[in-house]
């Protein structure tokens, strides 16, 4: 198994396969480096900040890396985050806290469970296969490699494996991209190669 | 009932997220769903949300629903007719 990518991006960095390429002086909101990079995709407006992340990130860490050769039941994700859907559920929420002004937004409320996420991405990328969403403190590595190596010995060939969180306006993403054969960074997947890619 | 149309085209733009919409091309007989501004089952949900929320008229039944939902002028004149 090898670590082909790596996409690490905040409020103001972005990391692509272990290499800073922007530094951003202000924070940066999800929506504007959407919009920035010119894709085609009206649904990403309509989604919770969790999933404009997922989707963000993934779209910054498969650019230019053909999956077609690839099943669609053979690609898998396995994504761990602290606050789950937290930020959603807040917005929910404060929209049925008052009784005279109990307006809950159905477009809110689908986004009220932490593995939503896990469906867009699937959805945008044509992943299939298995998937599975933890919650931890903060990014378990250990479980991050059991958990993927357990898909690739059930016949994944390509998983969206890391972490992501967003809460109070603050995310944070890591995402890699393992697969059972070599392309790009290519390096051997293991818990020192993927603790070196990630910058605290 | 041109106003109210205009009023309405904003307010469904700004609560469905629609950012890719440009206002200026949506007309009046336009279909929401489907082929037309391509609004989907959740958005149904939102507009009879934002139909009681900002224009206190609330529609009673789906079926209702599908008449109604058909364009801006479809919604402004159920608007209209219930608004009193």
């Amino acid at each position: 198994m090898y670590i082909n990518a790596s996409v690490q991006l905040s409020n103001q960095t972005l990391y692509k396969n272990g290499v800073k390429m922007v530094d951003w002086p202000e924070q940066e909101e999800l929506k504007s480096l959407f919009k920035k990079r010119q894709t085609v995709y009206p649904k990403f407006y309509k989604m919770d900040n969790l999933c404009k992340l997922g989707i963000l990130s993934s779209e910054l860490l498969l650019e230019g890396l053909e999956l077609e050769a690839i099943e669609p039941e053979q690609r898998s994700l396995v994504i761990q985050n602290a606050h789950a859907s937290l930020d959603t559920d807040q917005r929910h929420q404060s929209s049925i806290s008052n009784p005279k002004e109990y307006f809950p937004s159905p477009a809110v409320f689908v986004y009220t469970l932490s593995n939503i996420v896990l469906g867009e991405m699937a959805i945008r990328y044509n992943f299939k296969g298995e998937n599975a969403c933890t919650s931890h403190r903060e990014l378990d590595i250990e479980k991050l490699i059991v958990d993927t190596s357990i898909l690739v010995e059930e016949g994944t060939q390509t998983c969206m494996a890391g972490w992501l969180n967003f809460y109070n306006d603050k995310y944070d993403a890591i995402l890699f991209l393992i697969e059972t054969t070599k392309r790009g960074m290519a390096l051997p997947f293991s818990i020192d190669n993927l603790t070196e890619l990630i910058h605290k | 009932m041109e106003e109210l149309i205009e009023k309405i085209k904003i307010d469904i733009i700004e609560q469905l997220n629609l950012e890719d919409v440009n206002k200026e091309e949506v007309g009046p007989d336009d279909l929401l769903f489907g082929e037309g501004l391509g609004l989907d089952s959740i958005d149904a949900l939102e507009l009879i949300v934002l139909l009681e929320k900002k224009y206190g008229v609330k529609v009673a039944s789906p079926e209702e629903g599908k008449e109604i939902f058909k364009s801006l002028r479809t919604l402004a004149q159920y608007v209209q007719e219930k608004a009193g």
